[in-house]
């Protein structure tokens, strides 16, 4: 008994790669579990999300999402998610948040956008509400898998999922965007923003009613990021890392998408109110 | 179904004092079940099949090995063990390459089970841990790196190490990082990054105090670290460093200082980060950084840099969603 467990040892120890480490390909440090914060705003347009369930293991994407949206005119509360989830704002609603962004950055450890977060940004939703999820491996960690899509994912706009498109794509992609983000093309670089991982990009093509939004030109042309106006919300879904290059256009495809989302049903329409207000004069 | 506390404590009970009798319940359930309480018994098994006279209760190797497989649920494992005399035992012998791992491991495992004692065992022909007993009392990422300060330990173990950054209070980062500094060659930059990591982790605003001189660093990612370190080290010596960091010549530098002033609400910093917001030829983001911390420090100086900003900005477009905060804020500044 004591030579098998010490054959099953040496076997087991030689296939490590995975044992200690951030990196799906095996490399990169382990990171500790993270304590998580938040720094919530009074008044706010956008309520920021990040799950990187080990903190410092996994790199943060805050500044460069939280700047975008500061750029495009957005009041930014920000919630550094720890391990678990389940830490929303009191009064996180469509009115107090207009739109929710969520990113996930290179956590693959699942699930890093827990079932019970996306009942309640469902739920959100449902009351009208406009979500920006980006995260390459937010289908791997939370455990859907490929077909036709189902569930949260479905629900923000994607009617097909092909994971890992191939898998280790390599630190360096070309991206466009599609639709309402039609002129955008950037080089992305994994290095300048992720720690342990390069780029794990998932093909998902749009549910019926819904729009490819972003596609990754290479290294493997596919649709990589979806749009869908359900009347009662809209949604972004993106598995392409856009924050991976600061200098080129992502503060305008943040904008773009942000003006988008908050124009959603929940928003004023100014010539109903001009005509409304008018009435009063 | 028994609960599984009770599943634990008894499989673990039949393997640390009867292995045949834990072998024999434990190893069908491990190729079958993938069952936390079934990884955990295995552990202990195996322990004492290793070491039937000794006192140890974990075996950090073991417990590697199952976490090879049982990635989360040995970790679970890990955090209920029985733990409050548990020894590190590290057997260099065993898997000689990998004892950077083994060591690692070992220090996480130690972390969990007895956070606050810290006095690990490490013991194997190239570490004898009498060398280090009078280390004892050390932290135990200080005492790893401590153990070999003549350089045998293989560089890897350091980094390696070292990447158990969380375990290192952040009073001790500082210094760690200058003896590494003084240690090590440019070429071992790696785990002076990973020192740097240290800083990301406990709260601590003296943590920075020693680190100004890393915001000149050569190697990019060693500055990068420094500025997303500073959110966790809210403080003087994070706001003096990110100011410098603001003026660095990578951009994503300047947008983590940027971002990490705000998010430490470092006043003194206001007058610099208004320079950028007014000035168009710097990176955008980097601008759109300053007025969110400006805005979030509540500063007097970020509307006449707003304004200055808007107007010096030949990219009226882009100049859009600055125009709202601009409105915003003078909307705000007359209801006062």
């Amino acid at each position: 008994m004591k030579a098998i467990v010490f054959g099953l040892a040496l076997l087991l120890a030689a296939t490590s790669a995975f044992a200690l480490t951030n990196g799906r390909d095996g490399s990169g440090g382990y990171g500790p579990i993270g304590e998580g914060w938040a720094q919530l705003r009074g008044e706010s347009d956008v309520l920021l999300l990040q799950y990187r369930e080990a903190n410092t293991g996994f790199g943060s994407l805050l500044p460069q999402y939280s700047a975008a949206l500061t750029a495009a005119g957005a009041v930014v509360s920000q919630i550094d998610e720890p391990s678990g989830g389940g830490n929303f704002p009191a009064g996180y609603d469509p009115v107090n948040y207009p739109v929710t962004f969520v990113i996930t950055t290179e956590n693959w450890w699942g699930p890093n956008f827990p079932p019970a977060d996306e009942n309640t940004v469902g739920n959100y939703l449902n009351a009208g509400g406009g979500v920006w999820l980006n995260g390459q491996d937010y289908l791997y960690g939370a455990g859907y898998g490929d077909g036709a899509a189902y569930g949260f994912p479905n629900m923000i706009g994607a009617g097909t999922i092909t994971q890992d498109t191939p898998f280790g794509t390599g630190y360096s992609m070309d991206v466009s965007g599609q639709d309402i983000f039609a002129g955008y093309y950037d080089s992305l670089d994994a290095y300048s923003i992720f720690l342990a991982n390069d780029f794990y990009p998932d093909t998902i093509e749009p549910r019926s009613g819904g729009a490819t939004a972003f596609r990754q030109e290479s290294p493997n042309p596919s649709s990589g990021g979806v749009l869908y106006d359900a009347g009662t919300y809209r949604s972004v879904f993106n598995t392409l890392e856009i924050a991976g290059s600061i200098t080129g256009q992502f503060d305008g495809v943040i904008a773009t998408g942000y003006n988008w989302l908050r124009g959603g049903p929940v928003a004023s329409e100014t010539t109903t109110w001009g005509a409304v207000k008018a009435n009063f004069r | 179904m028994m609960p599984r506390l009770l599943r634990i404590l008894l499989l673990s009970a039949a393997c640390l004092l009867a292995p045949a009798i834990g072998s024999a319940i434990y190893m069908p359930l491990w190729v079958l079940q993938d069952r936390v309480d079934y990884v955990f018994s295995g552990v202990n098994l195996g322990v004492r099949l290793y070491e039937p006279g000794d006192t140890i209760k974990v075996h950090a190797a073991l417990f590697r090995v199952g976490e090879v497989i049982y990635r989360s649920p040995v970790s679970k494992a890990a955090g209920v063990a029985p733990g409050d005399t548990v020894l590190l035992h590290i057997r260099g012998t065993q898997i000689r390459e990998d004892r950077s791992a083994y060591i690692s491991f070992a220090i996480k495992e130690q972390r969990r089970n007895i956070p606050d004692l810290g006095y690990p065992l490490f013991e194997g022909p190239a570490i004898p841990c009498d060398r280090f007993i009078p280390q004892f009392t050390r932290d135990p990422v200080t005492c790893a790196l401590s153990m070999d300060p003549a350089g045998s330990l293989c560089p890897c173990v350091r980094e390696t190490a070292l990447k158990h950054r969380e375990l290192v209070a952040a009073r001790q980062a500082g210094s760690e990082a200058e003896y590494l500094r003084s240690q090590l060659h440019d070429e071992n930059v790696l785990t002076v990054l990973s020192a740097m990591g240290i800083l990301r982790v406990n709260q601590d605003s003296t943590a920075l105090e020693s680190m100004g001189h890393l915001v000149d660093h050569r190697e990019l990612q060693v500055r990068l670290d420094l500025a997303e370190s500073m959110p966790f080290h809210p403080g003087q010596a994070a706001g003096e460093i990110g100011i410098r960091l603001l003026d660095d010549p990578n951009e994503q530098v300047q947008l983590f200082a940027a971002y990490g002033l705000g998010v430490i609400g470092y006043e003194p910093a206001a007058p610099a980060m208004a320079e950028i917001l007014a000035d168009p030829n710097r990176v955008f983001l980097v601008r759109a950084s300053c007025l969110q911390a400006l805005d979030l420090l509540g500063s007097p100086l970020l509307l006449p840099a707003l304004e200055r900003g808007i107007a010096a900005d030949p990219d009226t477009a882009r100049m859009a969603g600055f125009r709202q905060h601009l409105e915003r804020l003078r909307k705000a500044a007359a209801q006062r």
